[in-house]
């Protein structure tokens, strides 16, 4: 059974379409990353697996479950960092944890969530009174109670510190080793890159893409490239490079100490023929440095540069 | 589940302070209408006038005055911001996020806020009493405890037209102004006034039948409330004063306390409702 399962989901606010006949299947188990710029849609798709918002159209499922039917099986089986989540009233941050406990029927000690989400210590304080970042560990704690079988996180490290999104990380790779499924949304493509088996492309509310890292990266074009640096530059040099099967672009600059320097963006097999035609023209080659497409990259290349 | 619920919110009221509030202004007038009663309260007249004077219906009386005009706003004000308040400050997604559902929401905000008005309106009766037995008059106990418990209920009624708007409006603000234009509306009997507008042709209406006027006069949340309690305990009749009107002449079939008790019954369920209805329907 899918973990969750978006068929041709329409959702529109007024006269704006969030969501455009979303098609989405994320198989139990797999930690997988939702990707797209602000507006995309990402935090209304979460919406509509939690049923704070009612698709338009269309049909979503949580481990088979109806999103509007049986919201309540969902949510004992999700834990859910939500987008604009605020405090439980005036409780404290120990408080919103046993009465989380409480509703979701955990065993958990709030001490050492608290402990864990790196809040020890600031369990007394009200919960109005924490940082964003405070707020968004504690979320992160409540989400965990439980044991969900699967956690759905809207854009978890939005706020946290480098500490806070290696937290973030261990608690996603803890989940995943206890068999858990990981949704989450996020815009920074370093954390999804770091974390995600499968990656979503969400652009204005349609799926643009679906696959892995790797498989995107082969599939989209988007390529990596390679930096010779050289002793000088022949004539012939950037003719014979622009030349090559698989090159985009080069350009041709200089380094910090004035070194020149051939940069070509092109795909992976015609790295080395650019390598080797720096050598065919004769030039002295002193340095060579390959890169791959950054999901950046991937994602100028799905959305049309609009990132 | 909403068990959970209706005891975060009696929590809340004391971790917001409102249940202090609420049971330090209900005390201060128990307290003063206990000291009104008191004070007045004088055996050698209540000797020379016999059996025809009873001090405790006096004493009622002014109970039932201050808790007619404060139980239902009290009420209504505690319950409107509820829902609303938890949906504008995102806590309702941390809610929805556990496993809840928007009736555990609605149902759990109701019974809270029915235990803290409970809390209050009890506050001012004991308070009164005690001033009252302090100073040594005469308390009419089991006719108090029944009014507590009348003035208990009214106060729910309350509570559940202000979770009513409070589930179904998306602003703080506009539930504010429906809470109070909703009582206002029921204390001036509004809709006796567009009643006999509509009689008069104001909205070009016409053969707008005079006969149901004082039908449209009983249909009000006091009005329906006096009917019941005066029609089984006709002597504290004078206590209503303003509030639910004169007692109707022409239809004395809609005056009757069964009529009141149906009344009251709508008013108790159908806001309520209706505001559950669009709260469950709603994208948040």
């Amino acid at each position: 059974m899918a973990a969750i399962e978006l068929r041709d989901v329409t959702k529109s606010f007024g006269s704006v379409t969030a969501l455009d006949g979303l098609d989405l299947e994320i198989r139990e188990g797999e930690v997988f990353g939702f990707l797209g710029p602000n507006g995309a849609g990402k935090s209304t798709t979460i919406d509509i697996l939690l049923d704070y918002v009612r698709p338009t159209s269309g049909e979503a499922r949580v481990f088979g479950y109806d999103t509007q039917e049986t919201p309540t099986a969902i949510r004992e089986r999700v834990g859910i960092l939500p987008d604009g989540y605020g405090a439980l009233g005036r409780m404290t941050g120990r408080e919103q944890l046993e009465f989380t406990i409480e509703a979701r029927r955990g065993r958990e000690d709030p001490d050492a969530i608290l402990e864990r989400v790196g809040l020890a210590g600031d369990g007394d304080r009200q919960v109005n009174t924490y940082s964003k970042g405070m707020a968004q560990r504690l979320m992160l704690g409540m989400a965990l109670v439980g044991d969900p079988e699967l956690l759905i996180l809207d854009e978890p490290t939005t706020g946290l510190d480098p500490a806070g999104a290696r937290m973030m990380r261990e608690i996603v790779d803890e989940a995943v080793d206890r068999g858990a499924t990981v949704f989450f949304s996020s815009h920074i493509l370093g954390q999804v890159e770091a974390v995600a088996d499968r990656v979503g492309i969400l652009y204005e509310g349609d799926l643009v893409a679906v696959d892995s890292i790797d498989n995107l990266r082969h599939t989209s074009g988007a390529t990596g490239g390679v930096t010779v640096t050289l002793d000088a530059v022949p004539e012939q040099l950037d003719g014979a490079i622009t030349g090559i099967d698989g090159v985009n672009s080069v350009t041709v600059d200089t380094d910090d100490s004035g070194q020149p320097v051939v940069d070509a963006t092109c795909t992976a097999p015609a790295k080395g023929n650019v390598v080797k035609a720096c050598f065919d023209v004769g030039a002295d080659v002193r340095d060579v440095d390959t890169r791959e497409a950054s999901l950046e990259d991937l994602f100028v290349s799905y959305t049309g540069g609009d990132a | 589940m909403w068990r959970l619920i209706a005891r975060k919110d009696v929590a809340d009221s004391i971790r917001e302070r409102q249940l202090h509030i609420g049971v330090g202004l209900f005390a201060v007038v128990g307290l003063i209408a206990g000291f009104i009663y008191g004070d007045n309260y004088d055996p050698a007249i209540a000797e020379a006038a016999g059996g025809e004077f009873d001090p405790g219906l006096q004493f009622l009386g002014i109970i039932v005055g201050a808790a007619l005009f404060l139980a239902p706003i009290a009420a209504i004000m505690l319950a409107q911001g509820r829902i609303v308040d938890k949906r504008s400050r995102g806590e309702l997604v941390v809610l929805l996020g556990m496993p809840f559902s928007r009736r555990d929401v609605v149902l759990g905000s109701v019974a809270g806020r029915v235990a803290v008005t409970t809390a209050v309106v009890t506050c001012l009766f004991a308070a009164a009493t005690g001033v009252a037995a302090l100073l040594l008059a005469p308390i009419p106990l089991l006719r108090l405890l029944a009014f507590l418990g009348v003035f208990v209920a009214f106060a729910a009624i309350f509570v559940s037209i202000g979770t009513g708007i409070s589930a179904a409006v998306a602003s703080t603000t506009r539930a504010a102004i429906l809470a109070v234009g909703f009582y206002l509306f029921f204390v001036f009997r509004i809709h006796t006034v567009i009643w006999s507008l509509l009689l008069n042709g104001a909205y070009g209406t016409r053969n707008v039948p005079t006969a149901l006027r004082p039908v449209a006069a009983q249909l009000g949340p006091f009005s329906a409330l006096r009917n019941v309690v005066t029609g089984i305990y006709p002597d504290i009749t004078g206590a209503f004063g303003y509030f639910g009107g004169r007692p109707p002449t022409e239809t004395t079939a809609l005056a009757e306390p069964a009529v009141g008790v149906v009344v009251l019954a709508f008013w108790a369920a159908v806001p309520l409702y209706l505001g559950y209805l669009r709260f469950e329907g709603a994208d948040l």
